[in-house]
């Protein structure tokens, strides 16, 4: 019984939405618009537990004595980026303090992490050539190739490199990754229909 | 992987190590190495010891001559990254759309660009932001992503700073949601909490008043995203898009189909970009673009190792495979 309220609440919220798009009715429209509000807000309020739930844990993990290094971390980034925001007077995210957290510590953070991707692939790379020697191998080649296709190289090598590399960007690249989309997207509606028609196993 | 090193050594008894094998042996002595030949050292020539580096030293040498390197290659002058046909007509494009905009124009900007990889986009969205400065448009910045948020709030900030004021540039802020707060400025308007003459003038002429939406993307908001949910609810909001290049694949169909009115993806093109509207940039104000463009000399040094690596690590597999097969083809 429970199941199926849920279900029916899910297929009747998707289908005014759905409507809405196709039919324009403001009755409709309202109804749709109160529904896209209610999701914005449930987006919030997941934001908001989803961080308050980190600091219950890391606090917890503080006074359990472990990963002490990493908790403290953890709870010291929130705090540089929450204090400096929710201190009286403050401007939120506009306030210079925490306009100098996000220049001076967080965007040099997360950029160092991003880079950091290379060293990590050719870590992931190295036990690839060990497990599976010749696909590991295959992947690396076609990288450097595709890297040697980027190279600014002037003359008419240079300008037949950026053009193929244009074509292999626009072309097999592109192909792949439509394929790839195609295909989240019909798993995605293959669930949606399952959880819509109640069929889900894990819907409960 | 499993069995201990107790299982193995039981299962095979030690064997004595060949000079090669004791010079790789981890269990070996690693600080001091003392020259031990077949005659006793005397003690008039003691022996002399070899310092031999811990492991986080040695790990960390290449990374720390790559930056040297990095360092001396950013000197390097006259190295472009040549635009291909694409890019070019990538540039045209955003320069076309910025160039219909009559003065005055109101154009929303969503920054929604990831920290990482903003820096490659950075020098072109600046780049575009004085050139729609430059144009006489009227901004409306918005961000649904904290941050893109984060982004947004600094080139607020420096435009600013650039004598853009509230008649020129409004802050919409921060929407939580993502694409349902997308869908609710579709419908909804910018709403009631941003002030100023731009922002009153907005709220009357709701999301269809804006002329051009330039999506600054990233990846959980991007064109992508303006596209299903803003374009089915606005059709008529033109929107252009500058994204970095990892999510090219994903947004060019919609460039190829006209959704989109231009996209900057690339590199090459970010910076012809750039050095387009730098050649035409105002002298003073917003529509001003000094910013010094990414640093050639290093970024190609950095792909040239990247190529060696990558080579040098699939090379040797993809050889042996190939001289297998080829013997294999022959017997």
């Amino acid at each position: 019984m429970r199941r199926s309220i849920a279900a029916a609440l899910t297929a009747l919220a998707g289908l005014v939405v759905l409507v809405d798009l196709a039919i324009a009715n403001p009755a409709l429209g309202g109804l749709a618009g109160w529904l896209n509000q209610l999701l914005v807000l449930l987006a919030a309020g997941a934001g908001v537990a989803g961080a308050l739930m980190l600091v219950v844990r890391h606090v917890g993990r503080l006074a359990r004595r472990e990963d002490q290094l990493g908790s403290a971390a953890v709870l010291l980034g929130i705090g540089l980026v929450l204090l400096p925001g929710l201190a009286p007077g403050s401007s939120g995210a506009d306030a210079p303090a925490v306009r100098w957290v996000v220049a001076a510590l967080l965007a040099p953070l997360v950029a160092a992490v991003l880079a950091l991707l290379f060293p990590l692939l050719l870590v992931a790379a190295a036990r690839g050539l060990r497990i599976r020697p010749r696909e590991t191998a295959l992947i690396l080649a076609a990288a450097a190739a595709v890297l040697i296709l980027l190279l600014p190289i002037g003359g008419p090598v240079g300008s037949w490199l950026t053009t193929t590399a244009a074509w292999v960007r626009e072309v097999p690249i592109a192909a792949v990754f439509r394929g790839l989309l195609i295909g989240v997207a019909a798993t995605g509606a293959l669930t949606a229909a399952r959880i819509l028609l109640g069929s889900d196993a894990t819907h409960d | 992987m499993t069995e201990s090193q107790d299982a193995n050594e039981r299962r095979e008894p030690p064997q004595p190590a060949s000079d090669a094998d004791a010079r790789e042996s981890p269990e070996e002595p690693e600080r001091v190495e003392t020259v031990q030949s077949g005659e006793a050292a005397t003690p008039e020539e003691p022996p002399t010891p070899r310092m031999r580096l811990g492991p986080g030293v040695r790990a960390g040498i290449p990374s720390l001559a790559l930056v040297v390197l990095l360092a001396i290659a950013s000197f390097i002058p006259g190295i472009d990254l040549a635009a291909s046909g694409s890019d070019v007509a990538a540039v045209r494009d955003l320069e076309a759309v910025v160039a219909g905009l009559p003065r005055g124009a109101p154009v929303l900007v969503d920054v929604d660009g990831d920290l990482g990889t903003y820096p490659e986009i950075r020098y072109a969205t600046r780049a575009a932001l004085a050139d729609l400065m430059r144009q006489g448009a009227n901004l409306a910045i918005v961000s649904f992503t904290p941050e893109g948020r984060a982004i947004a709030v600094a080139e607020i900030a420096r435009l600013r700073n650039l004598g853009a004021g509230p008649d020129r540039l409004v802050d919409l802020g921060f929407r939580s949601g993502g694409e349902p707060a997308l869908v609710q400025l579709a419908g909804s308007g910018i709403g009631p909490n941003a002030t100023g003459p731009l922002a009153d003038t907005l709220r009357k002429g709701g999301v269809g008043s804006f002329r051009l939406a330039l999506v600054i993307g990233g990846a959980d908001i991007g064109p992508r995203s303006w596209v299903e949910q803003v374009q089915p609810r606005v059709p008529d909001l033109p929107i252009a898009a500058i994204t970095p290049s990892l999510l090219l694949p994903e947004v060019l169909p919609y460039r190829g189909s006209g959704q989109l009115i231009a996209l900057v993806g690339t590199l090459p093109a970010a910076l012809a970009y750039g050095r387009q509207v730098s050649a035409r940039a105002a002298g003073f104000g917003p529509g001003t673009f000094t910013d010094r463009s990414p640093n050639n000399g290093a970024i190609v040094f950095g792909m040239l190792v990247a190529i060696a690596v990558l080579l040098a690590s699939s090379g040797g597999s993809l050889a042996g495979w190939a001289r297998s097969a080829w013997r294999r083809a022959r017997s």
